[in-house]
């Protein structure tokens, strides 16, 4: 009969040979000594990363062994026995929340990873019983190898060492190795030695079981993998950042190559003339409690990971027994035995590519494989890599500034025909006018009267004087501003209302616009102001027409004179397309027109209002806008 | 009967040589400034013109952009184009001829006014047509055609 002291302190199966384990545990579901103990299987899930390893836990019931989600019991007789499909956490966190009505249970329970640990092992030993847990790490196996694995099973409990199993019914051990898929013939038998002799064997690699994936899944799996691999490796801009990408690496890898999980070492730098390297990071399921691994895990050299027997052994501590190296030419994942607080082993496998494993052969022959994954390789290949990108870059970015140089210049050039086309529309019409009359009284003049002869030139002389101040206006401007003369003011003293009668009355002549009439009500003083006079003009009429051209039809153009903190101000309102009042100083803005002149036939330069700002400033004087409504008012200040 | 000429041109003051050639040469000349006046006038069934002088470069007012959309007159840019495009048809049913009499003298206009269907001898630009005898002479070709297909 078995004792408790029949079974092993969570210290002692951690530093046994794994095959110990198997068979004790299988005599003590076999026997139930008083003691319900399941034998808890790996079983790879489709997405180990979401199950947190909860749904490693079998849950049996005295009559049906059947292997699916489950947790030990403390008693034969009761307990939450619920049969929970694989991978189905909803029944299985039922079981939790059942388990956590147990008065006798006064662990925590933990959600997800941990399942082991954290929520069955406390049940366990709270009632002093031990836990004896196997894990069996392995791949997904396909259905239609089920039949082999028996075969294989059977051929390997007939062995002469592994007699003791055979007191197992075959039927149980046949499910407690359903759960390890295997893909070839063979491997089931080395993956037990590994089992066997975990400490010793756990540098001897069994091979991993991807040969099976890589013919179903095919070549496909294999690019999109590489190509995931080779799309985090250059997107690193650093090894640092490659570190950072290092859980969709080696979950690529782990889909393409069938690793079960790993840990990542990096290379941290060297020490005494070693390399060091440090566990950074793990992928894939299998652990159970993963410790913090900055924290717990030793630095390695480089020696170590090259030695493909030696077994790092690591003090015992609240990690409990870790032992992690990296096979030599192997990748760089490690194989760490990972336990908690609670000393129980649990034993993960995962497999990596060893040389000399057909396997390894294979992968041999893949140059990207091996040129992505040494790691002295990595840096390189990120460098060039990084130096072409950059290059490609710098191209890019070269030819994006050219496009940018291209299109600014095409704009450039289309907003000088723009203006050149205004230009001339805008000066054109005018000499056009007086053309037509000239070219009319040269070849009409016999039959017009002295009387329309005179009217006609005299319109003519308005309509050419009309081009030519708002040339010389805007000509002084652009030759000051490109630095060709100085802006010469003649200033000479001017009466403000005679001087906008007269200019009024001409504009109306040269415009022919009959329905506006110019308002002077509002000249409450008529200064004599003292400014340049082709300024004074060339503002004015740049005012009044504008306010001709926008206003509505049959409104007047007021033309004022005020006082305004003690200076005189003249004034000139319209009323026409409301300007906005973010627009006020937008007017003032070269080549900036309004809403209202875009839409007529004006295809205005926008750079009256600019230019006669100008003039007035020049003048130490200042023009500005201010808007009400439909209501336009341009306030010149004469200078003072 | 002396001919009669619609010349639809927001711009009124400086045509006055131009009208007053026209008129001292015995045409009568109506000039309108707004597009939908202009759009009155051809859709009036006594519309009875021998030739439209249409300007291009038009403003379009708000009360018009609904049968003048601004995107289709390129904000009144084209305004002459798009409204030749809608009364073409029209103005060919009553032998009305058509002169595009314009400030503009790019190739641009001028291919616009090809696609919608003008004969390039009826464009002219305003520069060309300055001297009112050389304006005087086109707008006599153009009527002189005319009679000839009526």
């Amino acid at each position: 009969m078995l004792s408790r002291n029949d079974f092993l302190s969570p210290d002692e199966i951690s530093q046994i040979a794994p095959r110990r384990i198997i068979e004790l545990a299988i005599k003590g579901v076999m026997k139930e000594y008083g003691l319900s103990i399941s034998v808890m299987l790996d079983i790879d899930e489709d997405d180990p990363e979401l199950s947190g390893g909860t749904d490693k836990v079998f849950i049996t019931d005295k009559g049906d062994y059947e292997p699916h989600c489950a947790f030990l019991r403390n008693h034969p007789d009761e307990r939450v026995n619920i049969k929970c499909p694989k991978s189905d956490r909803d029944h299985f966190e039922r079981a939790k929340r059942e388990v956590a009505k147990d008065p006798n249970y006064s662990g925590e329970i933990y959600t997800c990873r941990g399942g082991l640990q954290d929520f069955v092992v406390p049940i366990i030993e709270r009632a002093n019983n031990t836990f004896i847990g196997v894990i069996f790490g392995g791949q997904k196996r396909p259905k239609e190898f089920k039949s082999a694995a028996r075969r294989r099973l059977r051929d390997f409990i007939f062995k002469q060492q592994n007699r003791d199993l055979q007191l197992v019914p075959f039927r149980r051990l046949y499910r407690l190795f359903l759960k390890v898929d295997q893909v070839a013939e063979g491997q089931l038998e080395e993956m037990m030695e590994t089992c066997q002799s975990i400490a010793r064997e756990i540098s001897d690699t069994f091979r991993f079981f991807s040969e099976q994936k890589r013919t179903e899944m095919g070549l496909k799996l294999e690019t999109n993998c590489v190509g995931i691999i080779e799309s985090a490796l250059l997107q690193a801009g650093s090894e640092e950042e490659l570190w950072l990408s290092m859980p969709i690496i080696l979950g690529a890898m782990k889909d393409w190559l069938c690793f079960d999980w790993g840990i990542v070492l990096k290379r941290e730098g060297s020490q005494d003339g070693k390399e060091i390297f440090r566990a950074i990071e793990t992928i894939g399921h299998g652990f159970r409690h993963t410790p913090e691994l900055k924290k717990e895990l030793l630095e390695f050299s480089s020696e170590e990971l090259e030695r493909k027997t030696e077994v790092i052994a690591l003090p015992q501590s609240a990690a409990g027994n870790i032992e992690s190296f990296a096979p030599r030419n192997s990748t760089m994942w490690a194989i760490a035995l990972a336990r908690g607080e609670y000393g129980v082993s649990a034993i993960l496998i995962c497999g990596s590519v060893q040389e000399g494993s057909g396997r390894h052969e294979e992968l041999e022959r893949m140059v990207d494989f091996k040129s992505l994954f040494r790691l002295s390789k990595i840096s390189a290949l990120i460098a060039s890599r990084r130096g072409e990108l950059r290059a490609l870059e710098g191209e890019r970015k070269r030819r994006a500034e050219l496009e940018e140089v291209e299109r600014k210049q095409a704009e450039t050039i289309d907003t000088l025909n723009n203006t050149l086309l205004s230009l001339t529309h805008w000066l054109n019409r005018p000499l056009i006018g007086a053309n037509g009359i000239l070219t009319t009284i040269r070849d009409k003049h016999r039959e017009l009267g002295p009387e329309r002869l005179e009217e006609a030139i005299a319109w003519a002389i308005i309509a050419i004087d009309h081009t030519a101040l708002v040339c010389r206006g805007i000509s002084r401007i652009f030759a000051v501003e490109g630095g060709r003369e100085k802006f010469k003011i003649r200033r000479e003293k001017i009466d403000a209302k005679i001087e906008l009668q007269k200019l009024c009355s001409t504009m109306r002549i040269a415009f022919d616009e009959s329905d506006i009439s110019f308002n002077f009500f509002e000249f409450r003083e008529s200064p004599d102001i003292e400014m340049d006079r082709d300024s004074f003009l060339y503002v004015f009429y740049t005012l009044i027409d504008n306010a001709i051209k926008y206003s509505d039809f049959g409104k007047e153009i007021l033309l004022g004179c005020d006082m305004e903190g003690g200076r005189y101000t003249l004034k000139v309102k319209s009323y026409g397309e409301p300007i906005l009042p973010v627009e006020k100083e937008k007017v003032f803005e070269r080549f900036w027109r309004g809403r209202n002149a875009a839409r007529g036939d004006e295809v205005g330069l926008g750079i009256g209002c600019w230019a006669a700002r100008e003039h007035m400033r020049h003048n130490d004087g200042d023009l500005r806008l201010e808007v009400s409504s439909r209501l336009s008012i341009f306030i010149v200040y004469p200078p003072m | 009967m002396p001919r009669q000429i619609l010349w639809i041109d927001n711009d009124r003051s400086f045509l006055k040589g131009h009208i007053m050639r026209l008129k001292m040469e015995g045409y009568l000349v109506k000039q309108i400034t707004k597009l939908s006046d202009g759009a009155d006038e051809i859709r009036d069934p006594n519309f009875n013109y021998d030739l439209l002088i249409l300007d291009v470069m038009m403003s379009v007012k708000e009360e018009e952009e609904e049968e003048f959309p601004p995107s289709e007159t390129d904000s009144g840019r084209g305004a002459g184009i798009l409204f030749y495009r809608k009364y073409k048809n029209t103005l060919e049913a009553k032998g009305i001829k058509v002169l595009a009499f314009t400030i503009r003298s790019d190739e641009d206009i001028r291919e616009r006014f090809r696609e919608a269907g003008l004969p390039e001898s009826n464009f002219m630009a305003k520069t060309e047509g300055s001297d009112t005898s050389v304006f005087l002479k086109k707008v006599e070709e153009i009527l002189a055609e005319r009679t000839q297909h009526r």
